[in-house]
């Protein structure tokens, strides 16, 4: 059975392929195969001492009382040990579920986890691998985001702001005081070029002028960029900021070939972004 | 209790019973193909008869008919040639995936959205 990599919002796990993202929230994940739900993750960062006892209460309210804290198995403790954990299980008449409470003492994240199944021997398995791919946060100042085919790093300082996910179109709006990066997605391509080509769709799609847009290679594909930096004369700057324009802007959008995808990344703030780091993001922003 | 709660037209089908159902194309509608290939479907559509009336009292055409067109894309073309009789809507999201190379849930919300355009417009009917 393969498996793949879900990363969202400071958590990943690993996940049989067959599992859907099937609703998403900034810090909510609902998979389910054909049979329905399988697999629900919610998470919050706790500021101060974290309650097992209050958490497992509130669960219970939205489950009518049919909450019961549970033993864990053995093989989950040995798995959640970087963890306090607090098992439970519920059962309602059509469905039930099998999950855990878990607190993370570095993060401060506290996370429910819950299985939506009578789980057999195998699935059993299915859990355990689950959870033991479970991370709530990264070792280094890059969080990883993987959700549906897009994958891409983004560092720690960058929260998720806004997201798009629309049958052909992708969307993702990080924030860092006032700078912002963007992760654009566009398929099929080859639907969206054959009227035109890149540098015609990004005039399209972003909305400035075919003109100023630099054709470029991208490690391999054709790509387009375009830039604008404010002049630096303190006139300039003020009349931009008066008119709310950013002082910098940036995109660059590239074809992948053989994905049949457009990717794109676009950058704005009060500062100018490095551009190590906007190629560093480019780079590690894919389709998988 | 609900005064205008929306009316339940029939019997809900579940996504599977819906994936495997077969859209059928319907006997009135005609399809041309444009030089670049997309598909621009005409089809009749009724008018009601006091909108027929006042049509018929600005000089318009009496026979309570008119023809109605539909530009098809690229995609929509694609979704359409696959429509064969014989595929189940499911066959339908697996061939224009695997031909379009897309994700496959993006590529399930696309069909079938345009499949319950065709469906609303009279255009298919699932058997």
């Amino acid at each position: 059975m393969p498996w793949r990599e879900i990363a969202w919002n400071g958590v990943r796990f690993s996940t049989p392929e067959l599992w859907e993202v099937v609703k998403i929230g900034p810090r909510y994940l609902l998979l389910a195969d054909e049979g329905g739900p399988a697999l629900e993750i919610k998470w919050e960062r706790i500021k101060g001492r974290f309650s097992h006892r209050t958490a497992l209460k509130r669960l219970n309210s939205l489950h009518r009382d049919t909450v019961q804290e549970s033993p864990l198995p053995e093989e989950w403790k040995k798995i959640l040990g970087d963890f306090t954990v607090t098992g439970f299980s519920w059962q309602a008449k059509t469905k039930g579920a099998r999950g855990a409470i878990l607190h993370c003492s570095t993060c401060g994240n506290a996370t429910l986890i819950q299985f939506f199944r009578d789980f057999s021997a195998l699935s059993h398995e299915t859990c355990h691998r689950v959870l033991s791919s479970f991370q709530d946060h990264s070792p280094d100042n890059r969080v990883l985001w993987s959700i549906f085919d897009i994958r891409a790093k983004i560092p720690a300082e960058y929260r998720l702001v806004q997201y798009r996910f629309e049958a052909g179109r992708f969307e993702l709006h990080f924030g860092s005081e006032k700078q912002q990066i963007t992760l654009y997605r566009w398929g099929p391509a080859s639907a969206l070029l054959a009227n035109g080509s890149l540098l015609a769709f990004a005039a399209k799609t972003i909305r400035i002028q075919g003109s100023e847009w630099r054709p470029l290679t991208w490690i391999g594909h054709h790509a387009v960029q375009w830039e604008k930096s404010v002049p630096g004369d303190l006139w300039a700057r003020c009349r931009e900021r008066m008119m709310g324009k950013p002082h910098f802007q940036w995109f660059r959008l590239w074809h992948l070939l053989h994905e049949n995808r457009i990717l794109g990344v676009g950058a704005k703030g009060d500062k100018t972004f490095q551009s190590e780091l906007l190629d560093m993001i480019c780079t590690q922003y894919e389709s998988l | 209790m609900k005064v205008f709660r929306k009316k339940r037209t029939g019997e809900e089908i579940s996504r599977f019973e819906a994936l495997n159902c077969i859209p059928v194309k319907s006997l009135q509608v005609r399809e041309t193909r444009g030089e670049t290939g997309l598909v621009l479907l005409c089809y009749p559509i009724e008018i009601r008869s006091w909108i027929a009336g006042w049509i018929r009292r600005f000089g318009g055409s009496s026979d309570g008919g008119r023809i109605k067109k539909l530009q098809l894309d690229e995609l929509g073309t694609a979704v359409w040639d696959l429509l064969d009789g014989s595929r189940s809507v499911g066959q339908v999201i697996q061939h224009f995936t695997a031909m379009q190379r897309l994700y496959p849930k993006e590529a399930t919300v696309a069909v079938t959205l345009f499949l319950r355009e065709l469906g609303r417009r009279g255009l298919i009917g699932l058997r």
